[in-house]
């Protein structure tokens, strides 16, 4: 392919992508590497004689060795997949719901946004307190007022219902600033387009999925990297909620790196966690952009 | 060139002004010290002990706060940066300050000990928990006996009495486990608990002198385990609130508070929300404290958690045991005492026998002298390993608590976990 540019042009588009590259070095791949150097020793804060010997894939072995590793990982893949999800998908209903001009908009507005000013620390501690069998609010209305359930229930202590309960807070946290994109993305849309569809006897659904959907693929896969990874590294929320608990029912990756990192004071598995949380990660990326096509982020 | 001069002049000035005050300033030594402890009234009376220190000795103290949860990171992190403060307050005095010893960052204070006596502080458990390779590295301060907090007036109803052992305990919970309002439905029970830190278990552990390893590390994980663990699930499934499986230390005081419960294992230091938010409890005498019952007796064991003061390896090492020394005083710990959180009791055994301590904390006598008591007649002795902290982050107390009674598992898979985790841990040390 013939080059537009001639040399001058490609050395001065060089200079302006270089501070950028070596910031993204300094900051980014250097504590990369830094953490797959760390992974391959045996890093024990309480013996420093030993720090950073090099032991090899000894800290792999043992991780795959490990149970808890596997059922830490399955729990992350679950948590993300759903909470992703659901967080995408209530946020496109929420947003097709106040997508047209009505009295008081900009108050509906804020109060979607609210959850998302609120910090993590508080919304666990809102949670934790609506699941309460309790004073909770979460069991008041579906025992005494709906009565669906026959009585109150620890939403937060039981094996079945701390995971979904977990999930739930997740998404009521990130659900906000998902909705604000997909508004933002559907005031986008060309009316024409909708129009020539709604007059071609489309459906809603149709229109939707045929029309709406694809028209706003960009800012679709963007959230879907964002969530990813968001949900697969967060940690706040389900530690201050359940930490971990009960059992290990809500023992997800992150929980694991803590616990073996910093209670654990072993740095060096900690980071052999850490490693398949970025790889991970990585992946989802390159299945997005896979999925969603080279044009969505160019 | 008049004006480059004066310029000049006046710059040169300014530096030498600058340096003349720096040099003032390195005069005032200082010492920075990392506390825990963010309750007011320990504030308060630590800051004027501060200044106390300050105008004995000439030295400032800097304090800097962190969460407990943080701070073996934050030593950590410090350590790497080359920014250690020179005292440290260790939350878990005993685990705590083994392991900044084993960092290189605690320096050895058996010379504070020797000076002071061990008969200085109440029970040679402190000492003995805070030394690990024959050098101890945290000076014990302030203590958190474990008690059994019960509903006095609900057992003056029934015509019951504090219980002694597992089995009176048993008893009493379950008879206080009942519908009151006739609704057909349970709606208090005997015990409240906090599974989400796992004290309860350990005041179980505890209590039946059920150590899990022996001085070589070798795991010693049998019959008393498995008592224990049966024990608990027994009380947990007949007795207890079913909403403690997801409950912090806090929430079950808080829970308390509210009537849900009849008694909970906690430390002394429920005595500051109580009195706080139920003061009249006190006024009323609807709440007593005693001893954690035992299995059998003999066994009487009392988990003391305590604060050490740690001096930080380095320059200004003789400054922090100096401050470490001022602190334990028994003057300045009495006042301190006096004034401080309640139910932060001193391990020192000197302010017990000063007569302003008690007199100034004559609401909650009953209280202090039952944890003085039950620290006194303790003979819990676990021995100091070098890897518990890493054990307890993978089989913490709160992990066993739910794996009876959340997860179900049978009194064997719980030990065969516990036993497997435990070789498996001190195989990685060695």
């Amino acid at each position: 392919m013939k080059n537009l540019y001639s040399k001058s042009e490609t050395k001065i588009g060089y200079s302006f992508f270089l501070p950028a590259f070596i910031v993204l070095c300094i900051f980014l791949l250097w504590p990369c590497l830094q953490l797959l150097i760390l992974s391959f020793t045996k890093t024990n804060m309480l013996r420093p004689d030993q720090a950073g010997k090099f032991i090899g894939l000894r800290n792999y072995i043992n991780l795959y060795k490990n149970a808890e590793f596997w059922t830490a990982g399955y729990r992350s893949l679950v948590f993300t997949a759903i909470a992703t999800v659901v967080s995408i998908v209530l946020s496109y209903l929420i947003a097709s719901l106040v997508n047209f001009d009505f009295r008081g908009k900009s108050l509906v507005y804020a109060g979607l946004f609210l959850p998302w000013v609120i910090s993590d620390v508080i919304t666990a501690f809102i949670f934790r307190w609506s699941y309460d069998m309790t004073y909770g609010i979460v069991n008041y209305l579906l025992s005494e007022t709906l009565h669906i359930l026959s009585g109150p229930i620890p939403w937060l202590g039981r094996m079945d219902t701390a995971m979904p309960a977990v999930i739930i807070a997740n998404v009521w946290r990130l659900m906000p600033f998902s909705t604000m994109v997909i508004i933002a993305a559907l005031k986008q849309v060309p009316a024409g387009l909708l129009e020539a569809a709604r007059m071609d006897g489309a459906s809603n659904f149709r229109v939707h999925t045929k029309v709406i959907i694809p028209s706003i693929k960009a800012p679709l896969a963007v959230l879907y990297i964002l969530r990813i990874g968001a949900l697969f590294r967060s940690f706040d929320i389900i530690w201050l909620l359940t930490k971990g608990g009960p059992g290990n029912a809500t023992n997800v990756l992150p929980i694991y790196y803590y616990r073996t990192a910093f209670e654990g004071m072993s740095l060096g598995s900690g980071a052999a966690i850490a490693v398949h949380i970025l790889l991970f990660v990585i992946v989802c990326y390159y299945i997005i952009f896979r999925l969603f096509g080279k044009e969505a982020f160019s | 060139m008049k004006k480059g001069c004066l310029y000049l002049t006046i710059v040169l000035s300014l530096v030498l002004c600058l340096a003349v005050f720096s040099t003032v300033e390195a005069k005032v030594q200082t010492i920075e010290f990392w506390d825990v402890n963010t309750r007011a009234p320990h504030v308060e009376a630590f800051d004027k002990l501060m200044k106390e220190f300050e105008e004995e000795t000439g030295i400032k103290v800097i304090k800097n706060i962190f969460s407990t949860k943080d701070l073996m990171t934050q030593v950590a992190t410090a350590k790497a940066g080359g920014t250690l403060p020179d005292v440290i307050l260790a939350d878990f005095g005993d685990t705590q300050s083994v392991s900044m010893g084993l960092m290189g960052v605690a320096a050895p204070v058996d010379d504070i000990i020797a000076e002071m006596g061990e008969d200085y502080w109440v029970h040679p458990i402190f000492l003995k928990r805070a030394r690990y390779d024959g050098k101890c590295y945290g000076v014990p301060w302030i203590t958190f006996p474990h008690v059994l907090v019960y509903r006095k007036d609900w057992f003056d109803e029934k015509g019951l009495s504090a219980p002694q052992t597992w089995d009176e305990w048993y008893q009493v919970a379950k008879e206080l486990t009942e519908d009151t309002d006739g609704d057909g439905k349970i709606d208090r029970w005997g015990m409240v608990c906090g599974f989400k830190e796992g004290f309860p278990f350990m005041d179980l552990v505890c209590s039946n002198g059920d150590y899990w390893w022996d001085e070589d590390g070798n795991a010693t994980i049998g019959k008393r385990t498995e008592e224990t663990l049966n024990f608990f699930r027994k009380l947990a499934n007949d007795t207890m609130y079913p909403g403690s499986v997801s409950y912090t230390h806090e929430d079950t005081r808080l829970a308390f508070t509210e009537g849900i419960g009849a008694m909970i294992a906690t430390s002394t230091s429920y005595l500051f929300p109580f009195d706080r938010d139920v003061p009249e409890w006190f006024d009323e005498g609807k709440i007593a404290a005693t001893g954690i019952p035992v299995n059998v007796k003999g066994r009487e064991g009392t988990f003391i958690g305590y604060n050490s003061l740690v001096a930080v390896k380095g320059p200004k090492e003789e400054a922090a045991k100096e401050f470490i020394k001022f602190v334990i005083r028994k003057d300045v710990a009495a006042q301190y005492f006096s004034k401080n959180v309640d139910g932060h009791v001193p391990a020192l055994s000197p302010v017990w026998e000063d007569s302003g301590f008690w007199k100034a904390r004559a609401r909650y006598e009953s209280t202090y002298r039952a944890a003085l008591e039950s620290v006194k007649a303790s003979k819990w002795d676990e021995p100091v390993v070098p890897w518990s902290g890493i054990f307890f982050s993978r089989c913490g107390y709160d992990k066993v608590m739910d794996n009876i009674y959340v997860n179900k598992w049978s009194t064997k898979r719980v030990l065969n976990w516990l036993e497997d985790n435990l070789n498996e841990v001190s195989e990685e040390w060695d």
